[in-house]
């Protein structure tokens, strides 16, 4: 479940869960006592400000840090996302995926190709963006038995798992986050590489700094890969996959 | 541009990983008195810190 905290007054949440229909707890730390206590107060906020051109009003101080703490069933913090910059901000339901393991109950829609052993798909956590926002992008690839893809460092010759997205204005990804690979030794070779199997699960931080208006997206998920067996090695290959992002409807 | 290398400053921010979040009690949107652990009931949660419901 989801517990969101400002430094608003009841009222004021009140107004607010009403409009958007929110029904998860919306806490009022009116006074910012629970934000000072707990480090989470803004400390930078004017200069944050003057990077957006805005400047500061007194109403405006006393607010938290933009963050996001995930509990597992004992309430201890598995992981933590705290944004300098208030303008971007992750969806809760890409760090429950990456950091629990759960899978986001309603992601964006998918694509998925096929080709050189690998079934690969993939998919945004959230169906929308809004300005600023940052998403996380799934990449799940399905290897085929007895076959296995490398991930960084290869060997010089050898194709690494890869993930880029189509150039789109305003859209930039982080590096993305694999499983640990298996070591592999090759007979005759020196080197040691690493590579996965089966089903491999990957996500890719992708923030949308795109200003409010611009509406639906279509970056489009570029996956490299170089599939090996025992015996011998395939071409390198790339897949396509294009996805879709609405622009969130927001209202200030 | 890669938002980590920024997050690594802010990171000491706030409960850190490894440690149980504090239990924190305030009202909410109804003017419910919220105690956060209680309210859980043993479930995984978000608790997502936001800049304000008014702009």
């Amino acid at each position: 479940m989801t517990f969101a905290i400002s430094y608003d007054s009841v009222d004021t949440l009140a107004a607010f869960a009403a409009k958007h229909h929110i029904t998860f707890p919306l806490l009022a730390d009116e006074g910012s006592g629970v934000i000072r206590e707990l480090g989470m107060l803004d400390e930078e906020l004017d200069r944050h400000h003057a990077e957006f051109g805005r400047s500061v009003r007194d109403d405006q101080r006393g607010v938290a840090y933009p963050a996001v703490f995930v509990l597992d069933r004992d309430g201890t913090v598995v992981d933590k996302r705290v944004h300098p910059k208030y303008r971007i901000r992750d969806t809760g339901t890409g760090l429950l995926e990456a950091a629990l393991g759960i899978a986001a109950s309603r992601h964006g829609p998918e694509a998925a190709a096929e080709a050189q052993a690998v079934r690969a798909r993939a998919y945004f956590d959230s169906p929308t963006y809004r300005p600023y926002q940052q998403l996380q992008l799934i990449v799940e690839l399905t290897v085929a038995p007895s076959w296995h893809v490398y991930v960084h460092p290869v060997p010089e010759g050898y194709t690494a798992l890869d993930v880029e997205i189509s150039a789109v204005h305003g859209v930039h990804a982080g590096a993305a986050v694999w499983p640990v690979g298996r070591g592999m030794r090759v007979a005759g070779l020196e080197e040691r590489f690493s590579v996965l199997e089966g089903t491999i699960r990957g996500h890719v931080p992708v923030t949308f700094a795109i200003a409010a208006g611009t509406g639906d997206l279509r970056p489009q998920v570029i996956v490299h890969y170089q599939a090996c067996s025992e015996m011998e090695c395939l071409p390198p290959a790339t897949v396509t996959l294009p996805l879709l992002v609405r622009e969130a409807p927001f209202a200030e | 541009m890669s938002t980590e290398s920024v997050n690594e400053d802010l990171s000491r921010k706030g409960p850190a990983i490894g440690t149980r979040f504090p239990e924190i009690a305030l009202p909410d949107q109804a003017g419910r008195p919220v105690r956060l652990h209680e309210a859980r009931r043993g479930r995984e949660a978000l608790v997502v810190f936001y800049r304000s419901a008014r702009w």
